[in-house]
């Protein structure tokens, strides 16, 4: 899921600036789960900026709303005859929530109130770890479903590197060498010999490098355009 | 309201049923003196508040809050 | 929750989490006494009124 966390509350106050009425916009879905904007987060943030503005003597009316998902125009749609009503909207949904209501409602300018962080997993109560950088061209199928572009500092494809200690990353001993971890699959499944082969540089054409990514399937489309 | 006299704060205290309820209770019954400014709310469990209720008590202007439990 | 209440500018000191047993009704009393001691030391809150 997309993992999130809330900006601190001078940042969002800053962002908001002389907005007077403002709609507080959760999103029911991965933000949700990683208790950042969820219906929960976004009541303790809609109550905490109506203080603070009040305290700074601007005081702001606030209201609050979460859909089910800010990524999809189905979820979104019922929001439009509110917003007329508002200077600003205060988005907890990841950045393409924001965006997406950006796009929809181009009338009422939608600002971010959390830092987008990654494509992630829950570890435990409280900890997320990322997990995938979306790079396009999946190679778990290789590393024994461990993915050394997002878990693996250095992004290689034939490691560990040299600086792989007892496990550790070189670059913070808080993060297990991805590389180390992979070996220890391959043992266990008896086939190292799949990672001695040399892998050739990855094909990033499919990654970000070719600009904005789309997804086009013509099977699925109502409107073919031949 | 304009203060007069020393200030007479409203304090707001989540009380859980089992513990920190009973130990106010208790103090009612040693008739034991202590400042009338607490208002006490019981709850089932002090796990039981959440922080948005906590906020919303602020926002209606109570000056300190206690959760016992 | 006290960090929050910084942030948001009341102060952090408004709020006191305490853990009690049903039997200690005199430590109840003294925690009452000492929050109301501090929060007359901090003033009312400021969103007090209005
Ligand atoms: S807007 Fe973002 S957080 Fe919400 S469901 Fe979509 S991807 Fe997940
Ligand atoms: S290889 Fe690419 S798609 Fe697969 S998990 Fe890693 S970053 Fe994600």
């Amino acid at each position: 899921m997309i993992v999130g966390e809330q900006k601190p509350l001078e940042e969002i106050m800053a962002l908001l600036g002389d907005a007077r009425k403002v709609l507080v916009a959760g999103c029911g879905t991965c933000v949700t789960v990683c208790f950042a904007g969820g219906e929960k987060e976004v009541g303790i943030l809609a109550s905490a900026l109506r203080m603070k503005s009040k305290l700074e003597g601007h005081p702001m009316e606030v209201d609050e709303v979460t859909v089910q998902r800010q990524c999809e125009w189905e979820y979104i749609d019922p929001l439009k005859p509110r917003l007329k009503d508002y200077d600003a909207v205060l988005s907890l949904a990841c950045g393409i929530g924001v965006q997406a209501m950006n796009e929809r409602f181009p009338d009422v300018l939608t600002l971010p109130g959390l830092n987008t962080t990654f494509l992630g997993l829950p570890m435990e109560q409280g900890v997320w770890e990322e997990r995938c950088q979306a790079c396009g061209d999946c190679i778990l199928g290789l590393t024994f479903g461990i993915c050394p572009i997002a878990r693996c500092s250095k992004q290689l494809l034939n490691g560990p590197c040299g600086g792989s200690q007892n496990g550790v990353c070189e670059v913070d001993p808080d993060i297990p060498c991805a590389w180390q971890l992979i070996w220890e699959r391959a043992i266990a499944f008896g086939q190292v010999e799949r990672l001695l082969e040399i892998q050739p540089p990855k094909n990033w054409s499919k990654s970000r490098d070719g600009g904005p990514r789309k997804i086009v399937r013509e099977d699925l489309r109502l409107t073919h355009t031949e | 309201m304009g203060e007069q006299g020393p200030f007479e704060p409203k304090i707001l205290a989540f009380c859980c049923r089992h513990c920190a309820y009973a130990a106010a209770d208790l103090a009612g019954a040693m008739r034991l003196r202590y400042s009338p400014s607490i208002r006490i709310i019981e709850v089932p469990c002090s796990g039981r508040v959440e922080v948005v209720e906590m906020l919303h008590a602020f926002e209606r202007g109570v000056d300190g809050l206690m959760v016992a439990g | 929750m006290a960090d929050l209440l910084e942030q948001i500018g009341l102060g952090g000191e408004r709020i006191q989490m305490v853990n009690l047993s049903s039997a200690m009704a005199i430590q109840f009393a003294e925690h009452v006494e000492e929050m109301t001691k501090r929060v007359q030391e901090l003033g009312p809150n400021p969103l007090r009124d209005g």
